[in-house]
């Protein structure tokens, strides 16, 4: 019987797409804001 | 009051809309560095708002709605989480490839690998790939406007190429504000067919119970019946086999991080700050898109688990709004659909005529050429590629998620390597960079022509289980670092000589 988790969405399901595609949405902005704060952007300008 | 007639009234008040906003750049535009990058002076709400529209294409609403419907939550695996991490790699390059002064991507080859030859190739493949994807634009944009006018296929393919040519004709500064337009009815319109569905059938947990049950045929013409489960599964019990989704993202993924309609917004945004925000907050906004069209697939399954009156996947959300959720509201989710088409052909209309008037007329066969006389090519260029894509969309492909994997599979092998290996490897040189280009191009190619030769058959791509872009980009890959590291050495020699 499938694990079933969060909204009625199996447990599989969770961690190959869900888990996946919140982490890679997050992943551009987190990179951005981390060169910007650590003011890697300037190094060559 | 009459549906045809309320149809009528959106389709008239959005173009209206466009038409008033679209003239901005006509007169704005005074040189070529206004026409490709708006004279690199894109603020941060005008660049997400050019950046998203453009990413949202036919492909992403149409497509990805109707693999939704069809396959299930695999088909986000098979192309959204690609895109996100390829937009993760344009962070990256962001922070170096502003620093060139440059007004295409090929430009940069020719600035870096000091090559003319080389920036002609990459304006080459420009228009190809770009004329194939506004074909997809076309498509989706005639597949909404026979449901919303009643008119047909042919006819509405021809309307759409008029939209186009009047908002890419002012350039960048244009297409940037039409875009800020058409994302806003986007968004609008990706909601208000969400709270159609949703209103239909109640909670998440709900809609995941009943699809889990579903075990038809998604529309009459499809050849496989929905195994029981399939739609949550994340391979859909093989019908996306596993091997497939990883090597997708070689031509989804790996295509967008390379892909000029993309990069060509790092340039034209204002600063290097804006660039990096850019990318960042408009995947933001954008997940929060899929997640709805996500819903929104999911949940017109369960309302119908089997359609009628549907030849494609790409058929079925417009469909859907059309006659099974029909509402006052109807016209506007259309509408809001054809803003995705004309949003992403327009950026690459754009990048068609500056492939032709900046990278091969003024790089290698005028280069004496004029502003007037460049923005006038530039111009004229346009009606021709998109009548080029016209003509084409007449007989269009199959499915418009994969025909689009297969297009971007031709940046991931020709773009990618020599792009990122230019700004990031010092040791990169010009005969690595044009094998890897010329490379890439020759393995993909080769790997379409043996498949079709293999399988005897038309239509073999929609079957395959390997992207073809893998054997473009690690051809690429191999031939820019073997031939780089050999042609470098030399060079070392030459000036200890």
């Amino acid at each position: 019987m499938e694990k079933i988790g969060w909204l009625g969405l199996p447990v599989k399901t969770w961690l190959v797409i869900g888990v996946p595609f919140i982490l890679s949405a997050l992943a551009p902005y987190t990179i951005a804001m981390y060169l910007i704060k650590r003011g890697r952007i300037d190094e060559h300008e | 009051m009459n549906k045809s007639l309320i149809y009528l009234v959106f389709f008239t008040l959005y173009t209206i809309l466009i038409l008033s906003v679209g003239k901005y750049g006509i007169s704005k535009t005074k040189s070529s560095r206004d026409f490709y990058v708006a004279g690199n002076s894109l603020g941060l709400s005008l660049s997400i708002f050019t950046f998203a529209a453009t990413w949202l294409s036919a492909a992403s609403m149409q497509g990805l709605t109707g693999s939704i419907y069809t396959y299930g939550y695999s088909a986000a695996l098979y192309a959204v989480i690609g895109w996100f991490l390829g937009a993760s790699l344009l962070v990256i390059l962001a922070v170096r490839l502003k620093d060139y002064d440059i007004v295409t991507i090929p430009e940069f080859f020719r600035i870096r690998y000091g090559s003319r030859l080389f920036q002609a190739m990459g304006g080459a493949i420009i228009i190809v790939s770009y004329i194939f994807y506004i074909m997809i634009q076309i498509r989706g944009f005639g597949i909404v406007m026979t449901q919303l006018l009643d008119i047909p296929y042919t006819l509405s393919i021809f309307l759409v190429y008029l939209f186009i040519l009047y908002t890419t004709f002012g350039g960048l500064y244009s297409v940037a504000r039409t875009d800020a337009v058409n994302f806003i009815l986007i968004v609008m319109g990706t909601l208000v067919a969400l709270s159609l569905v949703m209103g239909n059938l109640g909670d998440i947990t709900e809609i995941h119970r009943q699809a889990m049950l579903i075990d038809t045929k998604p529309f009459q013409d499809f050849a496989t019946q929905t195994p029981r489960g399939s739609l949550l599964d994340p391979f859909a019990y093989g019908l996306h086999p596993p091997l497939l989704i990883v090597t997708v993202f070689f031509g989804w993924g790996l295509g967008l991080a390379a892909n000029p309609q993309y990069a060509i917004r790092i340039i034209s945004a204002q600063s290097k700050e804006v660039a990096l925000k850019m990318i960042g907050l408009s995947v933001l906004v954008l997940a929060f898109i899929y997640i709805c069209l996500i819903l929104i697939g999911i949940g017109s399954r369960v309302l119908v688990p089997s359609l009628t009156g549907v030849s494609s996947v790409d058929e079925i959300f417009p469909y859907i709004i059309n006659n099974i959720l029909y509402s006052r509201w109807s016209g506007f989710v259309l509408i809001s659909l054809i803003a995705t088409a004309i949003s992403t052909a327009n950026s690459q209309l754009l990048l068609v005529a500056s492939g032709f008037s900046h990278d091969i007329y003024k790089n290698y066969l005028n280069p004496q050429a004029e502003e007037d006389k460049l923005l006038f090519v530039n111009r004229v260029f346009i009606c021709i590629g998109g009548t080029l894509a016209l003509l084409l969309s007449i007989t269009p492909p199959l499915s418009l998620l994969t025909f689009g994997g297969h297009v971007w599979g031709i940046f991931s092998s020709t773009f990618l390597v020599p792009l990122y290996g230019g700004v990031f490897w010092h040791k990169a040189t010009k005969e690595g960079a044009i094998a890897s280009f010329c490379g890439g191009l020759t393995g993909l190619t080769l790997f379409y022509l043996v498949s079709l030769y293999l399988r005897g058959k038309a239509g073999f791509l929609d079957h395959i289980t390997v992207h073809p872009a893998v054997f473009g980009v690690f051809v690429s890959f191999v031939l820019f670092y073997v031939v780089s590291v050999i042609t470098y050495q030399k060079e070392g020699k030459k000036i200890e000589n």
